[in-house]
């Protein structure tokens, strides 16, 4: 084609671009919208926040959202900031399962599969597997009770897991919320672990879990162990070692552990 | 069976079959009211596009018959041969959209101005994938967008943004 013109990407119709936009991940959006003075205009537009929520969450979240008042024309960029939020964390050698996901939703549903397991390979298949059958709230909030707990099934505590999943993907959306401990079923785990990987604050203060206070110590200090205490004695540390053996079934942790 | 011309904007005639023209929303939907105020007729419907060029509504053509073609395969076959037939029409679709980026351009604006959803989605759906991945000097670069940002501005945005970046 020779002919048509001189065109841009700024004389394109508004609604082709924003379509175009909300197609992308967060940071090519940020890309997009730092290239110029006519984008970063785009990327304040609330319609542009609002399709970007409907494609990554799908429109049954969102019209949650909209009918509880939760969003509307002009919240959608503060409601997106709150609950996008792709800060990246830093992965450790203790290879965390939730550590794979940073997304908050997603994190969320980590957690609530993740708890009172052992964290092993099967459970780690079973969270890739339930995000993969399940990969958005609105997929979520879509399913039967039975699909879901079909899916939980290798888990366990079936459904306790079905229930929280389904309140918490409900209010995610529905309700204005400050930290994950307001959702039903999600508890200090489960905010101490949004915190720390969704938000990226490292703070170790007032964090009960074990692994999560692992991380805290190896991002903050480099080591994945506390100091050995003065004169203890290597059999004491072997001892020490298989006492961590059965509550952090991870095998690549135990490995790490072991070379040091 | 009435004729459609689409006229482009050197005046060039385009002769599109019905069931093609029905992909471009704007071009059915004169055809509705025509025959809703003149009846059966069999004068020819000569539609103007003073914002589309030869080429692109060429393209644009292409685009709507070929599509025709497809659903009218998909139609036809069985349950068996739609995954192959899935593939065949993405590797189409691919092909056709090996296109500069200025065509691309006019290409939205065509399919914006007849209206044409499926193409228009496609165009989006490549414009999305020349995005990606790139950084903000790089994507003004392929879209020719010229820097108009003072550092402190960029600044701003940096700061402003970093919910969600590293």
């Amino acid at each position: 084609m020779q002919c048509g013109g001189p065109a841009s990407l700024l004389s394109l119709p508004i609604d082709a671009t924003l379509r175009t936009f909300a197609l992308l991940d967060i940071c090519d959006v940020f890309s997009v919208i730092s290239t110029c003075r006519a984008l970063r205009a785009l990327g304040r537009d609330n319609e542009l926040w609002r399709q970007l929520a409907d494609t990554k969450w799908g429109s049954k979240a969102i019209s949650l959202s909209a009918e509880s008042g939760i969003a509307g024309p002009e919240t959608w960029f503060a409601f997106c900031q709150h609950r996008m939020c792709i800060k990246q964390h830093r992965r450790s050698p203790l290879d965390l399962i939730q550590e794979q996901y940073s997304d908050p939703w997603q994190h969320l549903v980590c957690c609530l599969l993740c708890s009172r397991t052992t964290g092993g390979p099967t459970i780690r298949n079973a969270i890739l597997g339930f995000l993969d059958a399940y990969p958005t709230p609105s997929a979520v909030l879509g399913a039967s009770n039975r699909e879901l707990e079909e899916c939980i099934g290798p888990l366990g505590l079936m459904e306790v897991r079905r229930k929280a999943l389904q309140q918490m993907s409900h209010d995610f959306f529905a309700k204005a919320w400050e930290d994950p401990s307001h959702f039903y079923g999600c508890g200090k785990f489960a905010s101490d672990s949004w915190r720390i990987f969704c938000r990226s604050q490292t703070c170790a203060k007032g964090v009960e879990d074990a692994t999560l206070k692992r991380y805290l110590r190896w991002l903050n200090t480099g080591k994945l162990e506390a100091k050995a205490k003065a004169g203890g004695k290597p059999a004491g540390r072997r001892a020490a070692a298989k006492r961590k053996l059965d509550t952090l079934p991870p095998a690549r942790v135990l490995r790490s552990g072991r070379k040091r | 069976m009435r004729n459609i011309v689409l006229r482009a904007n050197d005046g060039a005639d385009h002769v599109i079959s019905v069931a093609a023209a029905s992909l471009c929303k704007t071009v059915a939907s004169l055809l509705q009211d025509l025959e809703a105020s003149k009846g059966e007729d069999t004068d020819p419907l000569i539609v103007p596009l003073p914002n589309v060029c030869n080429c692109t509504l060429q393209k644009v053509l292409g685009f709507c018959e070929q599509q025709r073609a497809f659903d009218e395969l998909c139609t036809a076959s069985p349950a068996a041969q739609q995954a192959d037939l899935t593939r065949q029409i993405q590797a189409w679709q691919m092909e056709y959209m090996q296109v500069s980026t200025d065509e691309l351009y006019h290409l939205v604006m065509a399919a914006h101005y007849l209206n044409v959803p499926r193409l228009l989605d496609l165009c989006t759906d490549a414009m999305a994938e020349r995005i990606r991945g790139k950084s903000p000097a790089q994507v003004r670069e392929c879209f020719g967008l010229k820097p108009s940002l003072s550092p402190e501005e960029e600044e701003e945005i940096r700061r402003s943004n970093l919910w969600a970046l590293n």
